[in-house]
């Protein structure tokens, strides 16, 4: 092994010493909210919980089961997800094979109107008018169409497909008598698996974790279409204050309790996804860091 | 048919569409491409309908918009920037812009940590431990603002009978607790830091990838001349990073009045309105949030808004290219 000078050695140290120190502030809150969310209501309320779980109990978890608007929130935004997921993938890998095409007539133009989207926008009262003017208001729609198409995932598949599908397969394909549709399913789909997968990770995280949508959308009176993000900011930012008498301080426990329950319920399941998809994260922001 | 007649034949009809071709050719070359066009549809369609036509919906800043008789009917504003002068002449305007700005340059003064980071993570030698080390940096990006900011709210905490872990910290150090949440000079700073914790390690990801592009061979030359490690970073990693550090940066500053919406929103309490105000807050308080809608006067503002950014933008593209450096457009 190569002798480490002894600044450097000292300078490896500190590295570790900083990761580590920074390993822990990313874990931390997340391992608290789990430990209180198993917790007794009691200790949770009295701040009796620090880092471990105290007094163990699934109270918080058993309170959650007498709330309906959770399933229901878990519902529609299941089905935002999984209809929204499918069709930004096809919505954005059409257009973004569509733009690598070189003998796609008017491709500049098209890409440049794409690209400026990202600069400027209507607003939000406008977007509000057009959704409205076509009837999405308050549907689950308005809540997936107007976040279906990212420019910017577009450019990252386009430089994708252009950069690493060499475009002789394209060829090959062509003089064996392939169409267009043909070449795009049979080709170049089934060799954009790892950017598929960033697409799939990136799309579903944004459509779960989506507020400013139904927010802006789905009126407040209409409680069935409220989606899982909109149901936890009445249960998370409500200080259960309503509760007056001999319960009130039962109320505010278990209110208190069934925050961390729900938050780790909701959370929970892209935490656990998300590991076994991160390992192409890398490969597709580099892609998307190259000037397309 | 003899064979001459046949040859005269098709020699016409070549003739024909040589003539009248260079239109039909064209015709032809869109035609044949139809597929790609179809494959693409949707994708433009979604962009017309949600980006381009709101764009045409901007008109409503310059009318007395009402929801009756719709864009077109609705009479025009008198004058035309009724809303503008409106706009820039409310008791809240400088206080909004002040905000605005205000956790922008705040995000700006934390920008180079993720630089940072990705520095440090690229020090760390045994690769297992660096991809644990990514894994672990990048999850509380996946987590909803909705949450966050409840976690923001929780850790946070200081009322008469709870106090969130935090201000038990800080009054095991034996000072006040603080009310955080409720205090407009935190806010910014409860807002940035808390965005940090999210987002540095997935912000950090660009830079990572852009490190490890560098040419190794640079390193190679470094070790004979017997740089250290720190020098090795200074003179190789750092100049390797601008490139892509002033295209975020632009992106960034293009970015400087877009300030996270949604996040404010839920952090905004009462008490630190002072310094939560911000001009889409306001855009949503004065319109959707409200009884009596007024659609004009926040399209306006949010017009205002979008071009002041597509401004600064331009303007940090324009500089960047004038030092010679990485530029966007």
């Amino acid at each position: 092994m190569k002798r480490q000078s002894k600044g450097d050695f000292i300078f490896q140290i500190a590295v570790y010493v900083i990761v580590a120190l920074l390993c822990v502030m990313f874990l931390y809150p997340l391992i608290y909210i789990l430990s209180l969310s198993l917790s007794s209501p009691e200790a949770v309320y009295y701040g009796q919980v620090t880092f471990l779980i105290k007094d163990f109990s699934l109270e918080a978890y058993k309170a959650i089961a007498g709330k309906m608007e959770i399933f229901t929130g878990l519902w529609n935004t299941a089905k935002m997800v999984v209809i929204g997921t499918v069709l930004s993938l096809i919505f954005t890998f059409g257009l973004a094979y569509a733009l690598t095409r070189k003998d796609l007539k008017g491709r500049r133009v098209i890409t440049a109107l794409c690209v400026f989207t990202m600069f400027f926008s209507g607003g939000l009262i406008p977007l509000y008018v057009v959704v409205q003017g076509i009837g999405l208001y308050n549907s689950l729609w308005a809540t997936i169409l107007p976040m279906s198409v990212s420019v910017w995932n577009v450019i990252v598949v386009r430089t994708f497909i252009s950069s690493s599908i060499p475009s002789d397969l394209e060829e090959a394909a062509k003089i064996d008598g392939a169409c267009d549709f043909r070449i795009y399913i049979s080709v170049i789909i089934p060799l954009c698996k790892p950017v598929i997968a960033i697409m799939i990770l990136f799309y579903a995280v944004g459509y779960w974790n989506s507020y400013f949508y139904p927010l802006v959308f789905i009126s407040p009176s209409n409680t069935d279409a409220k989606t899982l993000q909109l149901v936890l900011r009445d249960i998370l930012l409500s200080d259960g204050s309503g509760a007056i008498g001999e319960d009130a301080l039962q109320y505010k426990m278990r209110a208190e309790a069934v925050k961390y329950s729900s938050i780790v319920i909701s959370t929970l399941p892209i935490l656990i996804v998300y590991p076994f998809l991160a390992r192409h994260l890398e490969k597709g922001m580099m892609i998307g860091s190259v000037k397309g | 048919m003899t064979e001459k007649a046949k040859t005269a034949v098709a020699v016409k009809e070549g003739g024909n569409a040589g003539r009248g071709g260079s239109k039909k050719r064209k015709l032809r070359a869109w035609y044949r491409n139809w597929q790609l066009y179809l494959l693409a549809l949707p994708a433009l369609a979604v962009i017309a309908v949600f980006c381009y036509a709101p764009m045409y919906g901007i008109i409503i800043a310059f009318k007395d918009y009402n929801v009756i008789q719709g864009i077109g009917g609705s009479p025009w504003a008198d004058p035309l920037y009724k809303h503008f002068v409106n706009f820039v002449t409310d008791p809240y305007f400088w206080d909004m812009l002040w905000n605005t700005l205000r956790l922008s340059l705040c995000s700006l003064l934390v920008f180079p940590l993720p630089i940072i980071f990705a520095l440090l993570l690229n020090e760390i030698r045994v690769k297992s431990l660096r991809t644990t080390v990514q894994i672990i940096s990048y999850a509380p990006y996946f987590i909803s603002l909705v949450v966050a900011v409840s976690m923001c709210f929780t850790f946070l905490e200081y009322t008469q009978d709870r106090i969130g872990i935090i201000n038990r910290i800080i009054r095991a150090f034996g000072m006040e607790p603080v009310k955080f949440m409720e205090s407009a000079a935190w806010f910014p700073w409860i807002y940035v830091l808390s965005g940090m914790w999210q987002g540095l390690g997935w912000w950090s990801i660009t830079y990572v990838a852009a490190l490890t592009a560098i040419d190794p061979t640079l390193y190679e030359a470094a070790e004979i001349d017997g740089a250290s490690r720190l020098r090795k970073i200074w003179h190789i990693n750092i100049p390797g990073l601008l490139p892509i550090v002033s295209i975020t940066l632009i992106m960034n500053l293009g970015n400087m009045l877009n300030v996270g919406f949604e996040k404010v929103l839920l952090m905004q309490t009462d008490l630190n309105y002072q310094s939560s105000n911000i001009i889409s807050t306001y855009v949503y308080e004065k319109t959707l949030g409200s009884v009596i809608k007024q659609y004009s006067y926040g399209t306006a503002i949010g017009l205002f808004n979008n071009v002041i950014n597509l401004v600064l933008l331009l303007g940090a593209n324009f500089i960047t290219k004038k030092l010679g450096g990485e530029t966007i457009i």
